[in-house]
């Protein structure tokens, strides 16, 4: 069992938790929103360069997946009220 | 015959990890539910009141609970894909057991979920938020079925030591593409507006 395949679990864990009390926040809704957005981003990528190895992949790969999760981030919050 | 993925030169842009065509497809999924996040999202600027009430009659619980799920169920995942490479067949195959529980907890609290919005009449046809939560949650829990299968059926191969590495990977890939989709779904439509 592989250290890093445990740390990135647990810090999956804990950003989730994270964004969820985030969530409960009323006040400064467009910054909570873009701190929760971030942080999905982040576990985005811890995902698929940690679980789906994507760190042993050809560069081109790795800008792929980037500019996937930064997609998404674009998308919404170009829209956020 | 059994190939573990050892010789495979991953930084050949052929060779990702799960093949090519697994990424392909992980690709096409990803920028398919983007664009209708695109769209759920332009609509909530359109919107803005109807959105927030909307939202505030999910249960962002249920939501980051099943998140919880799906990563823990991908964390079994990968750990399989680690014991398979180390030739530990019965450990990946059993590991990809748990990885399916996860899975399968996961449709539980989904059709709980549902369950709970059907007896408030909070159907597809309620409003535009409802149509997107119903037909993006729906199209990704096909994606956990499928997953599920899949699953199913590398375990079964890996335990009998006929699964070609390739399809470990690919199989296992499909898997946490479930956990990407719902990443991008979960603060969409639970966190977000």
């Amino acid at each position: 069992m592989k250290k890093h395949t445990i740390i990135a679990y647990l810090i999956l864990v804990l950003l989730t938790l994270s964004t969820t009390f985030l969530s409960q926040e009323k006040e400064y809704v467009k910054n909570i929103s873009m701190g929760i957005l971030v942080i999905s981003i982040v576990k985005f990528f811890i995902v698929a360069f940690e679980f789906m190895e994507i760190r042993k992949a050809h560069t081109l790969w790795k800008v792929i997946v980037v500019f996937t999760g930064l997609l998404f981030f674009i998308v919404m919050t170009a829209y956020l009220p | 015959m059994n190939h573990t993925t050892s010789t495979i030169n991953y930084r050949n842009f052929l060779y990702p990890p799960g093949g090519i065509l697994i990424w392909i497809i992980i690709l096409l999924e990803v920028v398919t539910f983007l664009m209708a996040l695109g769209a759920f999202a332009y609509y909530g600027k359109e919107n803005i009141e109807l959105f927030r009430e909307s939202k505030s009659q999910l249960n962002s619980t249920i939501g980051a609970i099943n998140t919880f799920i799906l990563l823990t169920s991908g964390f079994f995942a990968a750990l399989s894909s680690e014991a398979y490479k180390n030739s530990e067949y019965s450990k990946s195959s059993k590991l990809l057991l748990f990885a399916i529980a996860g899975g399968l907890a996961f449709i539980l609290l989904k059709s709980i979920e549902y369950s709970h919005k059907i007896e408030s009449g909070l159907t597809m046809n309620t409003n535009i938020f409802y149509t997107f939560y119903w037909l993006l949650t729906v199209f990704h829990l096909m994606h956990v079925v499928v997953g599920i299968a899949i699953l199913g059926v590398l375990s079964f191969k890996i335990k009998k030591v006929k699964a070609e590495g390739d399809d470990v990977e690919a199989g296992i890939a499909f898997w946490h593409l479930c956990d990407l989709i719902w990443l991008m779904l979960f603060p969409s439509l639970y966190l977000i507006f």
